[in-house]
């Protein structure tokens, strides 16, 4: 006789991030979150579209819920059963910009992770810029850092120590250009040898270089002049559009913005 | 190539909310069902397809070149109340308390889906604004975060005009119960609370 393996339904809980929700059949939503336990989890909201009694508010994006789900590892979408609201930031509604800068993060955090592969230290790196996001003191070259520090956590880091061709390490007097294919800098004797190179000057990568040391909360101290973060910005948008295969639909809609 | 019977359920399948085994179980009732019903769908499809266009001053659906709403000289056309989709303009509608006109943006900024203010009709709206200024414009896009930012943005670029733009009212639904509201709806209530003794 054949025996048939029991799947046990296993009640689960984890703060997380609420990175997006669409709408599915007449009356569910599908949730996706950033779990500090589980890393990125899609879960199915029965009801929530119909009924806000369950869920509330908190399956807003870029709320800090604790979530209480049923999950059949690898059957299907977990089950959201119902959240309870840590921190909201309805502010952030306020000002368009601020919403687009947010979702750019929520999205490269949706796109970059896979789903179910725990990285607690992404969670804290969200949760950290998101509650960065109703500061008045934010800038969107804070993205840059998020960028740069999400990168090394998912293993996409840019090589910005040595020369990726001879391993030389930086030295200040020298000046460098930026290979996304090969996915770091170029020293001078080496360009000859690469295509594609990209300007980035010295005073933005050592500003870089200072950002993947620095503690993440020192993060915001740190200022790029206009130049530094135009180049910056190019630099790393080409990185991501390399790795990721297309552009971040929310940064098109950031241009729009511009 | 597909039978017609695929053809119809592969059809099906396709409208929202409809999986493969809802539309299995429509394609089999619109074959069994009288011809004539059929084929009413079938021309009640193809007609509303034909006929039925965005009215060229609001966006709702229309028959016309203007909607029945902005057709019709007893609307007050000095308010404009902008809504996300023509859905939710027929639910204002439904309560028969406003008799403005309406400007259908047709969806709301939404970055993860690459819909930015160019892909709604907010320049339309500020075009209209600017050729027949009007006395208020309420803004009534859903009270979900990008909804709210949809209205901050329309705000912002009202501004200049110096016309009233006011927000719907968000709080506690009527009927419901304090003890279930989550913190963000009643922070929103205590904040659009109004005098009652005056």
């Amino acid at each position: 006789m054949s025996s048939v393996p029991t799947v046990l339904m296993r009640h689960l809980c984890s703060q997380a991030v609420v990175l997006r929700t669409f709408d599915f059949g007449e009356s569910d939503k599908i949730v996706s979150l950033f779990t500090e336990e589980f890393g990125r989890l899609r879960l199915i909201a029965k009801g929530a579209k119909r009924s806000r009694k369950r869920f509330g508010s908190g399956l807003e994006p870029f709320t800090h819920i604790e979530a209480f789900f049923a999950d059949r590892e690898y059957r299907g979408l977990a089950r959201l059963e119902r959240c309870h609201i840590i921190a909201a930031f309805p502010q952030i509604a306020d000002d368009v910009r601020r919403v687009v800068c947010g979702t750019y993060m929520l999205e490269l955090v949706d796109t970059l992770t896979p789903e179910r592969e725990r990285h607690p230290e992404v969670f804290l790196l969200l949760l950290f810029f998101v509650s960065l996001l109703i500061h008045e003191a934010f800038r969107e070259e804070m993205l840059r850092f998020f960028e740069l520090r999400l990168f090394a956590m998912l293993g996409y880091q840019p090589q910005l120590m040595r020369c990726v061709i001879c391993r030389a390490a930086f030295q200040v007097q020298h000046h460098y250009k930026f290979s996304v294919k090969r996915g770091g800098i170029v020293c001078p004797a080496c360009q000859d040898r690469v295509a594609e190179l990209l300007p980035l000057s010295n005073g933005t990568i050592r500003l870089f270089q200072q950002a993947m040391r620095m503690d993440i909360p020192k993060l915001p101290r740190l200022v790029f002049s206009p130049a530094e973060h135009e180049e910056g910005r190019l630099m790393l948008t080409k990185f991501l559009e390399y790795h990721i295969g297309r552009l971040p639909r929310s940064l098109m809609v950031m241009e729009q913005l511009a | 190539m597909l039978d017609p019977i695929q053809r119809l359920i592969a059809s099906l399948a396709t409208l929202p909310g409809i999986g493969e085994k809802s539309a299995t179980r429509l394609a089999l009732y619109l074959i069994n069902c009288p011809r004539e019903k059929a084929l009413e769908l079938s021309h009640a499809i193809a007609d509303a397809r034909e006929k039925i266009r965005l009215c060229a001053r609001c966006f709702n659906y229309a028959e016309q070149e203007l909607c029945q709403i902005c057709a019709n000289p007893s609307r007050d056309g000095s308010v404009v109340c902008v809504v996300e989709t023509p859905g939710d303009l027929l639910s204002i509608e439904r309560t028969g308390w406003f008799r403005g006109t309406y400007h259908v943006l047709h969806g709301c900024i939404m970055p993860f889906d690459g819909i930015g203010p160019e892909q709604l009709h907010i320049a339309e709206l500020c075009e209209r604004i600017k050729k027949n200024p009007v006395a208020e414009v309420i803004i009534a896009t859903n009270p979900t975060t990008h909804g709210n930012a949809t209205a901050a943005y329309i705000a912002d670029q009202l501004k200049e005009s110096g016309i009233r733009v006011t927000r719907i009212a968000q709080g506690i639904a009527p009927g419901s119960d304090i003890g279930y509201a989550d913190q963000i709806t009643l922070k929103n209530a205590l904040e659009g609370r109004r005098d009652m003794n005056r």
